[in-house]
């Protein structure tokens, strides 16, 4: 079984996320790539950080390069397009800035290894990867840079790869726990509300562009948006306006666990409607937090549902410490059991 | 002793003369205090790569540890002609051609917020940028026609930033990050993007970090607009700012 069999077909844009910067995303990806040419399909390839330089700028530890083989399309910066050996060919200059320069799209003329930085944010990113799509590419892969997720918003790739390993912690049980989480976020379920069900996209996008940080499902059915422009630091207002009866709190941007304290030290209405936010990339609360909230009574529902393909785990940290693979991969399918999850320093038919 | 001599191509460290390749290390090792602890040090040394390591002295700290400053001869060389940085690209203005900027081309004032994130207490950073005294005699943001610049202070959590940005209607943040260890400044920042991004604000503003240990291509993969290290004054931060306000069209 290859790793390119687990992305269906009806899947164009795919993002790989990591758990902590050397993960294995990089690993993950050249797999994929690799798997990917055999199987004759013409990918594009595009990162929001920067993807093979040979020394990681944080740590300074060695890292792999990226190989591109003819017919691969690839979005970087000009100044990293100098620095790669691989010979391209310029399809497209975009108005992309980053640090590392302006954004080209190339495509691969003779093999070589690229350095790839794209654009940095989650809009460039979704720019850049229509544009590939139109100038041939079948499918886009997203790089993610170092623990950044917001790539994996449903708005910016269609399905999400999730990267974790040894070097999140040095502990085999935190670095499951915290990976199971974030996993259990990626699938969190969508709102099941009726009317939403009805017309989920228009109901949703007519509230989103109001433009208010957070709505409430009356019992009426009608939502009423609220007077503040961001949940952030208005846990509390939101609170106090939660009337008995409600079905749902719908919340724009970020829910983070001082909104859900703050909620919850003013009402315990949260306890009968759901929190209904746009995607799991919002959600900013750590895996103990979740816990407790999810005790007291907490219920999260996605208007975007994320789509987590599989997990690739890298028993290996370059911090000099590696668990025990087996051992590692076990734990990790026993927490995580909606997906696959594939040992990605393993040969490649160990899953 | 003139410039000419030197090699660009395989530049040693200078001690005394001319590639003598003299390096000064300090360091400590938790064994205690002894002449076991002197040589532990050498070999240590010896095991960078370094050539005859020399302690020049060991200290006591206590509870079994000791501090050693050793001198070695570094038999490595760099070659100079090779390397290329990337850096911020904008015009260096100055503070007057900055003001002039905003005036003719951003037409408004300017709101910059700045802060020291997350756990990080050491204001030096972004009081040098933002105070109106400045620092080494270039004059902070306050202290700019066009500029509401407003210093947030240290400890401040991203949230409250971004809370604040929102309500300030901000057009560039500045990040200072002094205390970095155990990477912790790449947590703290990318936590933010990320809620920049959640929020969908990210696009609306120019963020930029600064700090002695970030570099233009850091700030790349921690996915802000630029990255100032030290060294960099006011008007570096501002002259960037302005001049990307209007490439992105934000003004």
């Amino acid at each position: 079984m290859k790793l390119w069999e687990l992305i269906p077909d009806t899947v164009k844009t795919i993002s790989v996320i990591g758990m902590a910067k050397n993960a294995g995303k990089t690993v993950t990806l050249n797999r994929l790539l690799s798997e990917s040419q055999k199987s004759g399909n013409w990918v594009g390839l595009t990162s929001i950080g920067r993807d093979g330089e040979l020394e990681d700028v944080v740590t300074g530890t060695e890292k792999p390069g990226v190989e591109v083989v003819p017919g691969m399309i690839v979005a970087t910066t000009d100044v990293c397009m100098a620095r790669s050996d691989a010979r391209m060919e310029i399809l497209e200059t975009t108005n992309e800035r980053t640090p590392m320069g302006n954004v080209v799209i190339l495509k691969v003329r003779q093999k070589g290894m690229v350095e790839i930085a794209g654009p940095d944010s989650n809009r460039g990113i979704q720019r850049v990867c229509l544009r590939m799509l139109t100038l041939g590419a079948e499918k886009v892969l997203v790089d993610g840079a170092l623990d950044r997720k917001s790539s994996a918003s449903p708005a910016v790739t269609e399905a999400t790869i999730l990267s974790t390993g040894a070097v999140v912690d040095r502990d085999l049980s935190n670095v499951v726990k915290e990976t199971a989480h974030q996993a259990m976020l990626l699938e969190l379920p969508g709102w099941n509300h009726p009317l939403f069900q009805k017309r989920p996209d228009t109901t949703m996008d007519q509230w989103l562009q109001q433009g208010s940080g957070a709505g409430i499902m009356r019992k009426e059915g009608q939502v009423e948006s609220l007077p503040i422009t961001t949940a952030l630091s208005s846990g509390k207002e939101i609170g106090r306006l939660l009337k008995k009866g409600d079905t749902g709190l719908l919340i724009r941007g970020s829910l983070t666990e001082k909104t859900v304290k703050d909620l919850m030290a003013v009402t315990d209405l949260y306890r009968e409607l759901p929190l209904v936010i746009e995607d799991a990339t919002r959600i900013f609360i750590g895996e103990r937090e979740w816990r407790i909230f999810r005790k007291m009574g907490l219920r999260v529902n996605l208007m975007k549902r994320n789509r987590l393909l599989f997990v690739t785990a890298n028993p290996w940290s370059p911090g000099g410490w590696r668990f025990d693979e087996m051992r590692f991969l076990e734990a990790l399918k026993h927490e995580i059991k909606s997906v696959p999850v594939v040992n990605v320093m393993g040969k490649e038919e160990s899953f | 002793m003139s410039a000419q001599l030197v090699d660009l191509s395989n530049v040693k460290p200078y001690g005394d003369t001319l590639d003598d390749g003299m390096v000064q290390f300090s360091f400590t090792l938790p064994v205690p205090y002894g002449e076991e602890a002197r040589e532990a040090a050498r070999r240590l040394v010896l095991k960078m790569g370094m050539e005859e390591p020399n302690v020049v002295n060991a200290m006591d700290l206590g509870i079994g540890y000791t501090y050693f400053i050793v001198y070695a001869k570094c038999p490595h060389s760099i070659n100079y002609n090779a390397i290329k940085v990337p850096k911020v690209e904008s015009d260096h203005m100055t503070k007057e051609e900055v003001e002039e900027f905003i005036e003719h081309q951003v037409k408004r004032d300017v709101v910059i917020l700045g802060a020291c994130t997350g756990s990080d207490a050491h204001t030096v950073g972004i009081d040098a940028i933002m105070n109106m005294k400045g620092f080494h005699g270039h004059y902070g943001l306050e202290r700019y026609k066009g500029v509401e610049a407003y210093n947030l202070g240290s400890q401040v959590e991203n949230e409250e930033l971004v809370a604040k940005a929102i309500e300030m209607k901000a057009d560039a943040l500045l990040i200072s990050q002094v205390v970095t260890q155990k990477d912790v400044h790449v947590k703290n920042l990318t936590h933010l993007i990320e809620l920049l991004e959640a929020e969908q604000l990210r696009d609306q503003l120019i963020v930029v970090c600064g700090g002695p240990r970030i570099s233009h291509e850091l700030a790349k993969e921690l996915g802000y607009d630029a990255g100032f290290s030290s060294g960099s004054y006011a008007e570096d931060v501002a002259s960037f700012v302005v001049q990307e306000m209007v490439q992105r069209n934000l003004v």
